[in-house]
């Protein structure tokens, strides 16, 4: 499909140029990944504590078709 | 013809529409004067992603001519409205709210603008977004293509996430109403901060077909607007079974208050600590005021408190995981570094390492959840708690700093019924109730799957009693 010029125009002038600079980065990607794989970590910990009865089935929904 | 006044901009979908019908102006000229304001302002408040004109302008004047023949469609024909822009419309750009995708044209239209098209409303633009709806935890409000999305209440203030144009739009009257999405929040925390009407309807009412998947478990599309009112006549459009959405429930919803329940029948779950404790101190006042509307109605209050689970760690281990899958490919390809937010590229990452175990048992726990909270509301009818505990966050600061420097309070009440709502996928409407600092603050009314007229038929009460929603922002930012 083609963009119109208004369409094009916009993408090109607006809001894709006003588009933020990534932040000043205080912590290096490294540092930011430990911190990340720390929360999912910390997260599933707290899962661990919950006593889950054997009959209990994951909260999928499928539909057989 | 002469410039519409100002106040039609904020006026509701019935409003509008009746004048349409009577032909005090037509769809062309509301859809212009809106596309103006949306052009104008909208960059000011970095709350446009993408203007309509030429698509917008087709459907007005086919409203037009339906109108004139007397074909009429109901109140949404010929009234202007924004989308998310993780809502596909089939050959115009569709960001998904971030640098990677910024090219990005689908060949498809979402299942929620074609039905909205199909009774003649008319979609002027894409609004704002935070980066792929948040997938992989962001820190800071600018984590969006157009950059921290302002709050038209207090532009030093951010609209929220992670439908922040829908919010800011809305607010600020650059269009009637907005389409957003939520996964955690995204609809709740936007229509609390810029002080509209936002309903998140319960998972699988409404077709995601269109829409960029963040969670496939957990991800709705709503609308957030003026009114509960107009909440209920948008939901009873955009809802309905979708072939094309494997997750939908194939059910539709029809927007009938007048056969709700009497108010004075329904029960109502509460927990004093969320009002006293959790809640800023500069919003407590308010939100004690929306208790006692909610009492004078009639409902019946009884304190309650949620079941004990870690809602937040099993919501977060669900999104963190479903999250990375959706977006494995920009995450491997490197792609992924482009995003605005550090923090957002790490968790993206971190996130295709979560075990099968994890994901699993967290699947489990979200089951027990859901059982347990079936149980809490077959005692009381609809829990109520602030959307928010407090206002909008500054932009100059980091969303996970803590706002408050009082110890947390040891019971918690309601205080994860975001995240336990989200889980269970109940529905939530939120209601401005108030200011804080001169912001707007809200409550959040929860119900059972699928209760949606009697949340709306509560939240039309409310708004009858009450004019929070109708209060409008200051003068927008000049240029």
């Amino acid at each position: 499909m083609q963009l119109t010029r208004r369409q094009l125009a916009w993408l090109l002038a607006g809001p894709l140029s006003a588009r933020p600079q990534p932040e000043t980065q205080r912590e290096s990607a490294e540092e930011l990944i430990a911190a990340a794989r720390e929360r999912i970590r910390r997260n599933a910990e707290a899962l661990a504590k919950v006593r889950i009865p054997v009959e209990t089935e994951p909260a999928f929904q499928f539909r057989a078709s | 013809m002469a410039a519409l006044p100002e106040e039609i901009f904020f006026a509701g979908i019935r409003e509008l529409n009746s004048r349409l019908v009577k032909r005090e102006f037509s769809a062309v000229e509301l859809t212009r004067a809106f596309l103006d304001r949306l052009e104008k302002l909208g960059p000011r408040y970095n709350a446009l992603a993408l203007p309509l004109r030429d698509l917008a302008l087709r459907q007005a004047r086919r409203a037009d001519d339906e109108i004139q023949r007397r074909r009429l469609r109901g109140p949404l024909q010929g009234i202007p409205f924004g989308a998310k822009d993780l809502l596909s419309v089939a050959g115009t750009p569709t960001t998904w709210g971030a640098r990677p995708y910024a090219n990005q044209v689908l060949d498809y239209t979402a299942t929620v603008l074609r039905k909205l098209e199909r009774v003649g409303a008319v979609l002027i633009g894409k609004l704002a977004m935070i980066e792929l709806a948040g997938g992989g935890g962001y820190r800071w409000a600018s984590a969006s293509l157009q950059g921290p999305c302002l709050n038209p209440w207090d532009t030093s203030r951010w609209a929220g996430g992670s439908s922040s144009g829908s919010g800011a739009a809305v607010a600020a009257g650059l269009v009637c109403f907005a389409l957003g999405s939520e996964t955690w929040g995204s609809i709740t925390t936007p229509a609390a901060y810029c002080g509209v009407t936002g309903l998140r309807p319960t998972y699988g009412l409404v077709s995601r077909y269109g829409a960029m998947p963040l969670s496939w478990t957990m991800d709705k599309i709503g609308p957030l607007a003026r009114s509960a009112e107009d909440c209920g006549l948008i939901l009873q459009v955009i809802s309905g079974g979708d072939s094309m959405d494997p997750s939908s429930a194939g059910k539709s919803f029809y927007y009938a208050p007048q056969f709700a329940r009497p108010l004075k029948e329904l029960r109502v779950g509460f927990a004093p600590v969320d009002f006293d404790e959790w809640a800023e101190p500069a919003a407590r006042h308010d939100f004690h005021k929306a208790l006692d509307v909610l009492r004078s109605l009639g409902l019946r209050f009884r304190e309650v408190r949620l079941p004990d689970f870690p809602y937040s760690a099993v919501a977060g281990l669900i999104i963190d995981t479903e999250g990375a899958a959706a977006f494995e490919e920009l995450i491997t390809s490197g792609k992924v570094e482009q995003l605005a937010d550090a923090r957002q590229i790490a968790g993206l990452k971190a996130g295709l390492e979560v075990s099968a175990r994890d994901y699993l048992r967290a699947m489990r726990i979200r089951r027990m959840i859901q059982q347990e909270l079936r149980k809490l509301l077959a005692d009381v009818d609809i829990l109520v708690s602030p959307a928010r505990f407090g206002p909008a966050s500054k932009i100059s600061e980091p969303l996970d700093r803590s706002r408050s420097s009082a110890p947390r309070p040891k019971d918690r009440g309601l205080a994860d019924l975001g995240a336990a709502g989200n889980l269970a996928g109940l529905p939530a409407l939120v209601l401005p109730c108030g200011f804080a600092d001169s912001l707007p603050i809200a409550i959040q009314l929860v119900g059972r799957p699928f209760s949606e007229n009697t949340l709306l038929a509560v939240g039309r009460e409310f708004q009858r009693v009450t004019d929070w929603h109708r209060r409008r922002p200051p003068a927008p930012p000049a240029a």
